[in-house]
Formats: structure tokens, sequence, C-alpha cells
């Protein structure tokens, strides 16, 4: 025999406060009697020292002590040496159709099982038992692991949350088939409600058993929700797919929202044999997240698959500001044609509004007032003007310069050709510490470049770039919508990246969070996990500043079925019954039964001693009725 | 006070046996030491003038010509006097002594009721209206009875002053006190002489409860006197137990002396027995009350 909390032995001292006030036990009973007569002479100024002397509190003392015993032996937790510890290892898929409510349940599949388990097997485990916790869902990893402490493991199952699609279940079983096989006596059991896909378990080399929630129920779920530009005006066309799971035709109603405002709501009739799918247009002139929102009396099992999330295309415009003399500008056209450019000319010596502009694009030579009076985000492009205005000196005049470099990796010129470029005459710009040269002209002279001035970037020519043939090539084109790119606008724009349930999150630093951006779940996923749920999700950095935006689509079209799968047919169902083999329970809490009936047997012993003292008063009434007797007679 | 009226109907065939020769006030059965009308002969008396002449022995004048008068023996009832202590003490016990007492007062007063003698009840202490009741035959008895119920046991009294107090000129034949006579040794001692010079054939009716015989002592205690409000602290424990026994004992032999002392009857009355049981049984046995019909 051994003993689980053999350090608990150590409450066997407590015998020694028991028996020192056993010896020393006073009790002073309050009492009103006819007379003191009889009694005075048995006056006492201090409860007897030696009412312990009796047999009675001898015997009292006695069962006191072997009750004591008692505790501490069921305290120590003895077990029989041939019954072994077991290790259960819990897999509970997090899935998110185990958020599926069925019909008069008021409860989802997950916070049932979770019920379940606690009856099932946590209440019944032996102290040895351990219990590990694998979590699989979205994501699978190790909750737990092997551990005795059982309030631990409740703890953690009931902070699993539900999300996503079950993409790695295999993993998950990898990961408790590893921890059972280490262990000498295991066994995995699988809480789920059979809408993932599991391995066969007689390849995991360990005993596992399923334990199944759930029932086939009735779903509707947008299984696709997409959006693309139908025109460059901002009108929007979203298709939405709607899949049924029942055996009814189901009438439903889609609200498409644009951040959060209500712009379309469309009705649809949902056969159950295919998924039925609706075209909307509509126009959506601010906002970059869309969103669509199913909405259904009932039949509705899961919930999570009733919204699902886009990304709007990213058309923010640019704000562009031409500053020129010349009427006619190959420049200003080339802005004027694009779709997210909005253009407004001035006239050189015109001031310019205040107003928020991305781009200030001079084709003559700005004044210092101009460039001081324009906003701080405001990215300034001057086209072969005069550069003195900003600070950027300018070597001498080279006739016909010929192109001999340019950077291929700026976005500036992403697709853009300059071999060949007729210049006909050029003062090259001369650059200093920090600017970005762009393009060169043999191996000093700089005909672009990039300098940051007061926090602001300017792209400056070494040349007019009508005096070229620059403005009549294609690549002309291409610059002016990389001037458009280039410019602040899209660096705030940073568009959300669409993204689906479970897939990584790409691009990210270590250091950043990811926080829904609303709802009702307030934890934070690290991004080492992948996208949790649908829905809309940023990314923060250490500093909690924003850093990027993504929006999980919709669930999978699988995760929408309810059903269980035909590959779990193949598993062990766990039994109704204990689970827990081996328990010596009974070793424990026998001693246990034992002290409580000592401390009975010692609470009714009074009664012994009263038969005693009756048979002693008859003696004296006799003796008394004897005398009266003789004396007649 | 509480009565089992029922007990009365066990204890109607008793009568109280006469120590000597009544000499109770007023006619009755018992015969007495007085010669008058009756109808046994007890003596001759020569003839005086005046004397009634049907008592004149004529056939003793016809053969001697001596003029005698017949005498009888003349019979008298018995005064009985009854006290009843009603003592805080007698307040304790299960049942109550007071409770025992006045049952046992009330048959005794019934049996001397129903053979004619006067009988006077008194509660010594107590609270109530009355503490006195009197009478010769069955008719006075439900004005015992209501003196006994009337009265509750309360305070602490000084027996002897009182019996002093109730005595009289011409002493009863028979004097009964119903206590527990747990007073001081000298307070028990007048008690007892003052009883036993109140009455011919004093009985000392002493009422014993279970509580007193065998207390429990088992652990200490605080105790209180009930009567003086005194406190004490005893110790409890077997040693305790022995000490208490042996100082009954002493307690209980000094009463008896000092009874056979005085020429008080001693009788044990405990509380855990009826109190017809007593009347019908000890107390007949040791020849207090015997049959009506011959003797005890």
């Amino acid at each position: 025999m051994s003993f689980l909390t053999p350090w608990l032995g150590l409450l066997g001292l407590l015998a020694l406060p028991v028996v020192v006030a056993f010896l020393n036990r006073r009790r002073v009973r309050e009492r009103t009697v006819p007379s003191l007569i009889l009694l005075r002479q048995l006056r006492s100024d201090r409860p007897s020292q030696r009412s312990f002397a009796m047999p009675r509190h001898w015997l009292a003392l006695l069962l006191y002590l072997l009750a004591l015993a008692g505790v501490v032996f069921a305290s120590s937790q003895p077990v029989l040496p041939d019954s072994e510890p077991e290790t259960l290892i819990l897999v509970v898929d997090t899935s998110a159709s185990m958020a599926a409510r069925e019909p008069g349940q008021e409860q989802g599949r997950l916070a049932r099982a979770v019920l379940e388990l606690d009856e099932k097997i946590l209440d019944s485990l032996d102290a040895r038992d351990e219990v590990a916790l694998v979590q699989m869902g979205a994501e699978s990893r190790i909750v737990l692991e092997p551990t005795r402490d059982v309030e631990r493991v409740r703890e953690q199952l009931a902070s699993l949350h539900v999300a996503g699609r079950a993409v790695d279940s295999g993993r998950a079983i990898a990961l408790a088939s590893a921890m059972c096989r280490a262990r000498q006596r295991a066994r995995i059991v699988v809480v789920t409600d059979g809408a993932s896909d599991l391995p066969d378990p007689t390849t995991l080399g360990c005993d596992a058993m399923i334990s199944l929630v759930g029932e086939a129920a009735p779903n509707l779920a947008i299984t696709q929700f997409a959006l693309r530009d139908a025109d460059g005006l901002g009108l929007i066309e979203a298709f939405v797919e709607i899949t049924n799971t029942g055996s009814k035709t189901r009438e439903v109603s889609v609200e498409i929202e644009l951040d959060g405002i209500l712009v379309e709501v469309v009705a649809l009739e949902v056969a159950p044999s295919k998924p039925t799918g609706q075209l909307v247009k509509f126009q959506a002139p601010t906002g970059q997240i869309v969103s669509a929102k199913l909405s259904a009396s009932d039949g509705n099992a899961l919930a999570l698959d009733d919204e699902a999330w886009a990304a709007r295309p990213a058309n923010a415009k640019a704000r562009v500001a031409f500053v020129s003399t010349r009427p006619t500008s190959f420049a200003a056209e080339a802005l004027s044609l694009h779709p997210r450019v909005e253009l407004r000319r001035f006239k050189t010596g015109e001031p310019i509004p205040a107003e928020p502009w991305d781009l200030v694009v001079f084709d003559d030579a700005p004044t210092q007032e101009a460039l001081e009076a324009l906003p701080k985000q405001a990215s300034v492009a001057l086209l072969g003007a005069d550069t003195s205005a900003v600070g950027i000196a300018r070597a001498e005049k080279v006739e016909r310069p010929g192109v001999t470099w340019w950077d291929f990796d700026a976005p500036l010129l992403r697709y853009v050709d300059l071999d060949v470029v007729e210049i006909l005459e050029a003062r090259p710009l001369v650059p200093r510490d920090g600017d970005e040269v762009l393009v060169k002209a043999g191996p000093k002279d700089a005909l672009m470049l990039v300098r940051e001035i007061d926090g602001r970037r300017v792209l400056a020519f070494g040349f007019e770039i009508e005096q070229s043939d620059f403005v009549l090539r294609v690549a002309f084109a291409n610059f002016m919508a990389n001037l458009i790119d280039w410019t602040h606008a899209l660096e705030r724009a940073k568009p959300p990246v669409e993204t689906r349930p479970g897939a990584m999150v790409l691009g990210a630093q270590d250091d950043w969070e990811l926080v829904p951006a609303a709802g009702e779940r307030a934890q934070k996923f690290e991004l080492t996990s992948p996208i949790p749920d649908v829905g809309v999700w940023i990314a923060r950095d250490a500093s909690g500043e924003p850093q990027r935006t993504f929006v999980s689509n919709a669930l999978s079209p699988e995760e929408a079925k309810l059903e269980a799968r035909e590959g779990i047919a193949a598993w062990e169902r766990l039994p109704d019954v204990d689970v827990s083999e081996g328990s010596a329970d009974w070793l424990w809490r026998l001693p246990l039964i034992l002290a409580i009936a000592l401390l009975l047997i010692e609470a009714v012993l009074p009664g012994f001693r009263r038969k005693r003292e009756q048979r002693t008063g008859s003696d004296r009434r006799a003796a008394l009725e004897a005398i009266a007797n003789r004396r007649s007679s | 006070m509480k009565l089992d009226r029922d007990i009365f109907k066990k204890i109607a065939a008793l009568k109280l046996r006469t120590p000597q020769l009544a000499e109770g006030p007023l006619q009755g059965d018992r015969r007495s030491p007085r010669r008058g009308r009756g109808v046994e002969f007890a003596d001759y008396r020569p003839y005086s003038p005046g004397d009634d002449l049907r008592l004149v022995d004529w056939n003793v004048y016809g053969r001697l010509e001596v003029l005698l008068v017949r005498l009888f023996h003349e019979d008298l009832n018995m005064a009985v006097q009854i006290y009843v202590d009603a003592s805080a003490s007698m307040g304790f016990g299960q049942p109550r002594k007071a409770d025992h007492a006045a049952e046992l007062a009330a048959c005794v007063a019934l049996i001397g009721l129903l053979n004619q003698d006067t009988v006077t009840v008194k509660c010594v202490g107590g609270e109530g209206p009355k503490i006195e009741a009197r009478g010769q035959n069955s008719g006075a008895f439900a004005q015992v009875l209501r003196l006994l119920e009337q009265v509750e046991p309360a305070g602490d009294v000084i027996p002897y002053k009182f019996l002093r107090g109730g005595m009289l000129a011409k002493k009863p034949d028979r004097s009964f006190f119903v206590s527990d006579m747990l007073y001081n040794p000298e307070v028990v001692e007048k008690t007892l002489r003052v009883l036993a010079a109140s009455a011919r054939a004093p009985v000392l009716l002493h009422v014993l409860s279970e509580e007193e015989l065998q207390p429990d002592l088992s652990e200490a205690q605080r105790i209180t006197d009930a009567e003086t409000g005194e406190e004490i602290l005893i110790a409890g424990g077997r040693a305790a137990q022995e000490q208490y026994s042996a100082a009954l004992d002493e307690w209980l032999e000094l009463l008896r002396g000092q009874c056979r002392r005085l020429g008080v009857q001693y009788v044990p009355i405990f509380t855990d027995q009826p109190a017809s049981d007593a009347v019908l049984g000890l107390m007949r046995r040791t020849g207090v009350t015997e049959s009506r019909v011959g003797g005890a």
C-alpha cells in the first residue's frame, strides 16, 4: 500500500492536543437544585482534574483517537499497489460547428460537451489519474499538459473558444497520440460533433474513443461572399451564396452593410438541394469593409456562419493639384484621365486652397510661399521646373543627355522604360546624402530624385518633361499611375487584406497582436495563430497602433453542415458509465466512514452510564423501604 | 399543584390506624379513654344524685341493694393534622415532589374524612390564596383539593416555626408532615421536635426524588440553590458521586435516627411511585393505615 499524499500523515500530530485537551477536559454545567444541603460539602474551587479517570472518558478518548487516525489515514489517500494511474487525453473539437444549438437546446454543442465531460470523466477520476487537454479547431494545440489538477482542467475547458473550421484535426490527434504513446496507461477521448476529418483510430497506436455531441440540424449559412468594382464610379457588385442544409425551402433575408451602415437588403428563397447565389449591385461612396448578415426566422442552428465579410476594392481617390501656366499639358491630361484622381488645376501664382491634397504637381517653378502653404502630407512633384525654391541645387546645362541608369525596383519607375529617351537639354540635379536618385545620365548627373524636405517627399526632374519624348511614351502613362500610387493617399489607406478563417497571417511582425475590430469577443490572438474566425481583425503593433486590417471572409461550406461524417464510424463510442478504471476510492473512504461511526458511538456512550446509575438509586430505595418496614414490625 | 383524582377510589377502603385511643372532638367510631355514652360496657360507679336513672343497674340493686351506675366506653373520632411542605425545593423532581406530596396529603385526608375524622390540611410555605382546609366528613374533601391545587411551591420557609404556630392546646391524634426535609440539620432537628410535640402519633412522610437519590455529578457543575440563591462550584466525576452518596446516606441516617429518638414515624415516599401505591403499600405495611374492615 502506498499513499498519494503521505505528508498529510502529519495530521496525526493533532492527537497530541486532543489527548491534552481530554486530560484537562472541564465541562462546567449550570444547574439549579432544590437545596445545597447535601451538595455543599462537595464544593470545589476548580473543576475536577480527574474527570477523565472514568472508564467512559478513557473509552471516549480512545474513540476520538481512532477517529482521528481514520481521518489521517483517509487524508493520506492510500492506494493499493496493483492499481495504476491513468492518463486521459481529451481532444476537444472547437470548430465553429460546435457552437451549433439544436432546436430545444439552450446551450451550444461545446457547452454541452463540457458538461458531459465533467459528469462522465472528471467526476469519476481517481486522485492519481491525469488529464491532458488538446484543442482541435482552426488551430490545434496542447492546451494543458497532463495534470492531476481537475479544477484546472475544468477552467481550461470552460475557456475554450469556438471558432473557424477544424482544418487541422489530424495534427490535434497526432499531438494526443504522441502524448498517449509516451505513457504506460493512457487513452484518448475525442469530443466532437463529428464534423471534423478524423483519422483512422487504428493508426494511433493507443486506446481512443469518441464522445459525440449534437445531432444533424437544419442550418442556413453564407458560404460565399465576394465583391468587385462594377465601374470606376463607385458601383460595386456583391455576390452572396446561401446554403440550406435542411429539407425545406427557406426564405431568408441578407443585409449588406458598408462599414456598419446598411446599404442593401436582399430577400432570397433558398432551396435545400443546392446553394443559392445572388448578385447585388449598390453604390458604395465611401468605406472599405462590406459585410453580409443572414436572417431567418427558424431552422438555423449555427449563428457563426450567418455573417460574411469582404474588403472593398482599393479605389480611394487621390486629391491632386496641378499648377501650371500652360493651358494644356501632357501631365495634366494624364492625371485627369486617371480614374482615381480628383484633379484641380491652378495657375502659377494663384493661391492653392488649404485642402488635404495628396499630391501637388508644379509644372513651373513654385514660389516659397506656395510651398509653405501646402499641407504637410502632400507630396510634391516638380516636372522639370526650377528646383531652387525647394533647395535642390542643379548643375550646369547639358545638351542632349542620355539616360544611362534608372532604378528598376523603385515603385515610381515600375513598368517605366527610359531607354533611348530623347531629352533636348537638362540641368542635372545635385544629390546629397539621403536623396533617392532614380535616374542618372552618366555616372554623376541625376535626372530624377526624391528628397524629403520638412517631412514631405519631393520628386524633382533635372529636365522639363515637355521638352523630351518621355511624355509620348507608354512609360509616361505608367509613370503617372505610379505617381498616384506613390502619394500618401494610398499609404494611409492601407487597404484591408481579405482572407478566410484558418488562414495564416502573412507579412506580420512577431510582436503584433490580432484583435477583433468589433463584436462581443475581446480576447486577443497572437499572430502566430491563424485567423480565428470570420469578421474584421486588426493587427496592432507592440504600441497598440493599428498596422493592418484583415477581413476574414466566410465560414467554409463543410463547417456549415452540422452532421457527423462517415469517418467517425470506426471510432469506439464513449460509454455512459464511469470510464475511470482501477479506482481505489473505497480504500480511503472506508476509514473515513469508520471515523464517523466511532464519533457516533462516543456520542451515545452516556446511555450506559445512566443504566448503572439507575441501579444504584433502586438499591438505596429498597434499603430505605426495608428500614421503614423493619421499624413498623 | 396537580392531583390525580383516580387514585382516591383505591383508598376508599382504608382508614387511618388509631395509635392508642382516639381523643377527637366529636363522636366517632374509635374507642376513646373517656367514659360516657356508648354501647360497650366499661365499669360501674356509685350513684350520685343527678345521675341518669336509666343508667342505674337495677339487677345489682335487687341483689345487693346498692345503687350503681353503669359506665360505657365513649366512641370519638380522631383529630388528624396534615402539613404539606410547599417550599421552593418541593418544586423539583420528575414528577415534582410538590405534586406528589399533594396527592399523598389528599389521600391521607380522604381516608380520614371517609372515617369521620377531623382533618386539617395546612400548607407550609408556598404561594396560594389559602393555606388551610378543615372538615369532618367527605364533604370537606373538595375544600382540601382546592387548597392543594391552588398552592404552588415557592420561597424559603422554616417549618418548625409554622408547626409551632399551629399547635393546639389539645394534641391531635395524628400529625403528618409531608416534606423533602431539605433543611439545615438544626432546622431538621427543631422541626422534628415540634412535630413530635404537636401530636400523639406524628408521622414524617419523607418525599425523595430520583434527583436527590442519584444526581448526575459526572461533570463539573455550577449549582444554584433554588431557595436561597446560593451558588457553589462542585467537581464532577466518580469521586464527587461517591462523596455525595456518602453524604446522602449520612443525612438519611441522621434523619431516621432523630425520628426514632423523638418518636416520629418515618415513612420514605419516592416520587417515581404513584401516591396510591405508597398509601396502599408502604404506609399500610408500616401501620399508618389499615383496612376499614378488620385490622392491618
